[in-house]
């Protein structure tokens, strides 16, 4: 179970990351970002645009784009960036709604009970 | 996968589970009897109500600070930046977006939007002829087909034997949360939706520059308060 993460993405894929203006193959490329580029995000993975249901096709902001963290490939593994949890929320930063991803993948939100006591 | 109830963090502070809903577009709704509604394409909306079941007809005032926080939202949703962080020319384009969506001819704000009343982002204060628009403009109601929507509360049977599910809205005399970089996770804001005449959906397009690149837009839902947030609940699929 994860809450609030802070991620690590780092590119794997050996032609590098294009960092693009939307979460789709579409959206304007902005950069190019070499392979084993890593860097630090408060965002979370999101679906394709175009093809929101689409379990291969996944991205991740990038400044003010997203590069692919998952894309389909004539290889066959669609990789390319990994995403690694690196930190959480401070717990005494008590968000009001948090997502808790659960380890089948599935994204549940929840709400704070407000304790007068807490 | 089962998901606890509730979850109590380290630090004490407990979380309890909100009741994920998605709202039934026109053609499995009886409110349109099963059809898409004959004015499609069209904003793919149904109204909230009262735990009876009457309309809110008084709707919410959308005061200057959720102006601001509008422009937070679609910012966040086109730049992944803050209103204020964005440069001239990206601040020029959001204001653009957020007059068309909230203009009195669009249907969140009713014939009582920013064009009628008054425009902060734009600062925009009176009308062509010079009079002061003199109030703040009013957001209608509603959810939109498809939305992914939240409940905190049980659902309730009203006095019509209906079953009922109060959802999270964001109310109009409270303050607007404070931004974070997950702003738009938040329950509370939904994507807008129009519904084609075939049956198929689109986004609003206010905030998309190339077709090939479409931008989603989302928006706060802002309600009178908890009395006004009533759904249907055989009118929703429930997520978990």
């Amino acid at each position: 179970m994860r809450i609030n993460m802070t991620n690590r993405v780092t590119i794997v894929w050996s032609d590098g990351a294009s960092v693009r203006s939307a979460p789709n193959i579409n959206g304007t490329k902005l950069a190019t970002l070499p392979k084993d580029t890593s860097y630090i995000t408060e965002s979370n993975v999101v679906n394709d645009t175009t093809e929101p249901t689409n379990p291969d096709k996944k991205w991740i902001a990038y400044g003010n784009g997203y590069i692919a963290t998952r894309y389909p490939s004539s290889s066959g593994n669609p990789v390319r960036a990994t995403v690694e949890i690196v930190g959480q929320t401070p717990p005494d930063s008590k968000p009001e709604f948090m997502d808790v991803i659960f380890d089948d993948g599935s994204t549940v939100k929840y709400k704070r009970i407000d304790d007068p006591s807490n | 996968m089962i998901h606890p109830i509730s979850i109590k963090l380290p630090s004490g502070t407990i979380y309890k589970k909100l009741d994920h809903y998605k709202v039934k577009p026109d053609q499995r709704t009886k409110r349109f009897n099963f059809r898409v509604r004959w004015v499609a394409p069209d904003p793919a909306i149904f109204p909230l109500s009262t735990l009876n079941g009457e309309p809110d007809t008084t709707f919410a005032y959308f005061y200057e600070r959720w102006q601001w926080f509008a422009c937070d939202v679609l910012a966040m949703s086109k730049y992944n930046k803050y209103f204020w962080d964005l440069d001239r020319p990206q601040k020029n384009f959001i204001v653009s977006a957020f007059t068309a969506i909230c203009g009195s001819d669009k249907v969140l704000h009713n014939n009582q939007g920013v064009d009628r009343y008054n425009n902060y982002p734009k600062g925009e204060f009176v009308l062509d002829d010079g009079t002061p628009k003199g109030d703040d403009p009013k957001q209608e109601s509603l959810r939109f087909a498809l939305e992914d929507v939240y409940s905190a509360e049980a659902p309730r049977i009203n006095s019509k034997g209906r079953k009922m599910v109060n959802l999270l809205s964001y109310y109009y005399n409270e303050a607007p949360p404070k931004l974070t970089p997950r702003l738009l996770e938040d329950p509370r804001i939904a994507e807008l939706i129009i519904i084609n005449q075939d049956g198929t959906f689109q986004q609003f397009p206010q905030l998309t520059e190339d077709p090939n690149s479409p931008v989603i837009v989302r928006f706060p839902i802002i309600t009178r308060g908890f009395d006004y947030s009533w759904y249907p609940h055989d009118e929703m699929d429930f997520i978990s």
